[in-house]
C-alpha cells in the first residue's frame, strides 16, 4: 500500500516538475548542440557567433547595452499606455453611439488589413528623427488590437443581461462599469499582451530607420562592424524587455480582474 | 372617477386595448392585436400560450422595456413608459454575473439602485436560505447547477422588494424534475412574499399549478381565448398535479390551446 502511495506522489511530482523541466531541457539542448557545432565546423564568428561568445559579448558591453535599454523601453511602453488609453476611448465611442460605429469601423477593419510597417519612413517624414516619430509609429501600429478587442468585448456582453440593469433603473454608466466593462475585460487584457508586443516591434522599426539611441539602434550599429554577438546579444536583451513588459501586464490585468471582482 | 380611473384601481397591473405590431409598413408583423389583460393586487396570473404568440412582448411591455404600438399599459394606476423599481424581472435565463458569487448576485439590484448594502444583506442571506442555498453563499454562478442558479436568480428579484414580479418562463431550460422543484420553490416562497405576480409559460401544469387565473393566448396575432380561475386553495403541494380535478382543468386548458390549429 505504502509503496503505491510513494509512486504516485513521485509521479505527480514529477508531472508538475515537467511543466518547467522539458521546456528548459529543450532550451539548454538546443543551446549545447549550437555550441558544439560552431566550435567543431570552426563556423565563422561573424555569421553565427557562439553562445559563449554572445555571453561573453554581453560582459564585456554591459553598460553599452543596459544604457540602450531605456530609450527603446520607455518609448515602447509609452507608445501601449496612449495606444491602450485613445484605443479604449475610440471603442468605447462606437458602443454607445451608432453613428460613430457605423462610420469608424469599417475603416479601422480594413486599415487593419494594411501592412502597417509600410508606414514607418512617413511617420520620420511627420515627426521628425526624435523620439516623437518611434513613439507615434508605435501608437499607429499598437492601437489596432486594442480597438477591435475592446469594441468586440463591450459588445459581447449578454443581451438580456442588459435588459436586467434597464429594468433595474439602471443608468448607463452603472451598466458601463458593473456589467459590459468586466465582460469586455478578457478581450481587453489578451489585446493589450498583443499590443505591447507590437509597440515594441515599432519602435524598433522606427530606431533602425533614424535613431542615435536604442537597443534597435545597437543592432543596426553591431551589423555596421559585423559584430554579431554584440547583435545576438541586443536581441537577447530585447527579449526580456518584452518579457519583462509581458510579465507587467499580466500582473495589471490580474489587479483589474480583482479590481472589477472577476477574480 | 372616470370609468378608465375606475378600471385602472381595480387591477394592479393593466394592459388596455394593447396592440403591438414590429417593423410597421409593408412587412409589418402583428405580434399582439388588442390584448385586454388585468391582474388584481396580490394575484399570481399566468400567460399561457405558443411560441411566437407575443406573450413575452406583452411582459416586456408591462416591464416598461417595450413601448405598445396602441393602447395604454398601467401598473398601480400609473402608465407605464419606462422601468420603475417596483417592477421585478426574471427572464429564462438565470443572467447571473459569472464573477460574482451568490450573495453578491442577489445584492446586485441594491447596488444598481444605491441603497444600502448592509440593510439589505440579512435579506438576501434569508431569502438565499429560504430557497436551500445557504451552502451556497459564496460560490460562483458556474459552481452552480441550473436549477440553484435560477433560485439565486429569483431571490434577486425578490430582495429588493418590488410589488410586482413579471416571470418570462423562468423554469422553461431546466430538465423536467428541476422544473417541478422550481414550480414548488416558488409556490413556497409566493406564500411568504405576497406579490402581485405576472407568469409566462408554454407549460399548461405549471401554469394551472402556481396561478390564481390562467390566460390563454392564440397564436400570432396573440390575443387573450380563455380567462380561467383556478379552484384550487393555496398553499398548493405539487401532489396536486396528480388529482383528477388538476388534470381535468389541464384537459379542458389544452382543447382551447388546440381549437386554434
Amino acid at each position: 500500500m505504502t509503496s503505491i502511495v510513494a509512486t504516485q506522489t513521485k509521479s505527480s511530482s514529477f508531472a508538475a516538475a515537467r511543466d518547467t523541466l522539458l521546456p528548459a531541457l529543450l532550451f539548454f539542448s538546443v543551446l549545447g548542440v549550437w555550441e558544439f557545432f560552431t566550435w567543431y565546423t570552426d563556423y565563422p564568428k561573424s555569421i553565427l557567433p557562439r553562445p559563449s561568445a554572445i555571453a561573453l559579448a554581453i560582459v564585456n558591453n554591459w553598460s553599452l547595452l543596459t544604457s540602450n535599454i531605456l530609450p527603446t523601453a520607455s518609448v515602447a511602453l509609452g507608445g501601449f499606455v496612449i495606444a491602450s488609453i485613445v484605443g479604449l476611448g475610440l471603442s468605447l465611442l462606437m458602443t454607445y453611439s451608432k453613428w460613430t460605429k457605423e462610420a469608424l469601423y469599417p475603416n479601422i477593419v480594413g486599415f487593419q488589413i494594411v501592412p502597417k510597417i509600410a508606414w514607418a519612413p512617413l511617420f520620420v517624414l511627420w515627426l521628425g528623427i526624435e523620439f516623437q516619430s518611434r513613439l507615434g509609429f508605435a501608437v499607429f501600429i499598437s492601437i489596432f488590437p486594442i480597438i477591435i478587442s475592446m469594441t468586440a468585448g463591450l459588445k459581447n456582453t449578454d443581451p438580456t443581461l442588459i435588459r436586467l440593469c434597464d429594468s433595474l433603473t439602471a443608468s448607463k454608466l452603472q451598466t458601463l462599469f458593473l456589467v459590459r466593462f468586466p465582460f469586455a475585460l478578457p478581450y481587453l487584457i489578451s489585446a493589450m499582451k498583443m499590443s505591447i508586443t507590437l509597440a515594441m516591434i515599432g519602435v524598433i522599426v522606427g530606431e533602425f530607420i533614424t535613431s542615435q539611441q536604442g537597443l534597435g539602434f545597437l543592432i543596426l550599429v553591431a551589423f555596421g562592424k559585423l559584430e554579431t554577438d554584440l547583435m545576438l546579444a541586443s536581441v537577447l536583451f530585447l527579449c526580456f524587455v518584452g518579457l519583462f513588459f509581458y510579465s507587467l501586464i499580466a500582473y495589471a490585468s490580474y489587479r483589474l480582474e480583482v479590481w472589477f471582482g472577476n477574480k | 372617477m372616470t370609468d378608465q380611473e375606475i378600471l385602472r384601481a381595480d387591477a394592479h397591473v393593466l394592459a388596455d386595448k394593447v396592440q403591438k405590431i414590429f417593423n410597421p409598413g409593408k412587412k409589418q408583423t402583428i405580434a399582439l392585436e388588442s390584448i385586454d389583460c388585468r391582474v388584481r393586487e396580490g394575484e399570481f396570473v399566468s400567460l399561457l400560450g405558443p411560441s411566437g404568440c407575443g406573450k413575452s412582448t406583452l411582459l416586456m411591455m408591462i416591464a416598461g422595456l417595450e413601448t405598445p404600438t396602441a393602447g395604454g399599459v398601467f401598473v398601480g394606476g400609473k402608465p407605464m413608459s419606462k422601468p420603475r423599481e417596483d417592477i421585478g424581472l426574471m427572464f429564462q435565463d438565470p443572467t447571473l454575473l459569472p464573477w460574482k458569487s451568490s450573495l453578491d448576485n442577489v445584492l446586485f439590484p441594491i447596488k444598481i439602485l444605491k441603497r444600502d448594502r448592509d440593510k439589505y444583506q440579512k435579506a438576501a442571506i434569508e431569502l438565499l436560505s429560504r430557497v436551500g442555498l445557504e451552502q451556497f453563499l459564496d460560490k460562483k454562478p458556474a459552481q452552480l447547477s441550473g436549477g440553484m442558479r435560477q433560485r439565486v436568480a429569483i431571490c434577486r428579484a425578490l430582495v429588493y422588494d418590488p410589488e410586482v414580479l413579471l416571470m418570462d418562463e423562468p423554469f422553461s431550460a431546466l430538465d423536467a424534475i428541476t422544473r417541478d422543484e422550481m414550480n414548488q420553490v416558488l409556490m413556497d416562497l409566493w406564500q411568504d412574499f405576497k406579490k402581485t405576480g405576472l407568469f409566462v409559460t408554454h407549460s399548461i401544469r405549471e401554469a394551472v399549478f402556481l396561478s390564481d387565473r390562467v390566460l390563454v393566448m392564440s397564436a400570432r396575432p396573440g390575443r387573450i381565448i380563455e380567462d380561467l380561475k383556478v379552484p384550487f386553495d393555496r398553499p398548493r403541494d405539487f401532489s396536486i398535479v396528480d388529482s383528477a380535478e388538476f388534470n381535468e382543468i389541464c384537459g379542458y386548458l389544452r382543447s382551447k390551446i388546440d381549437s386554434q390549429h
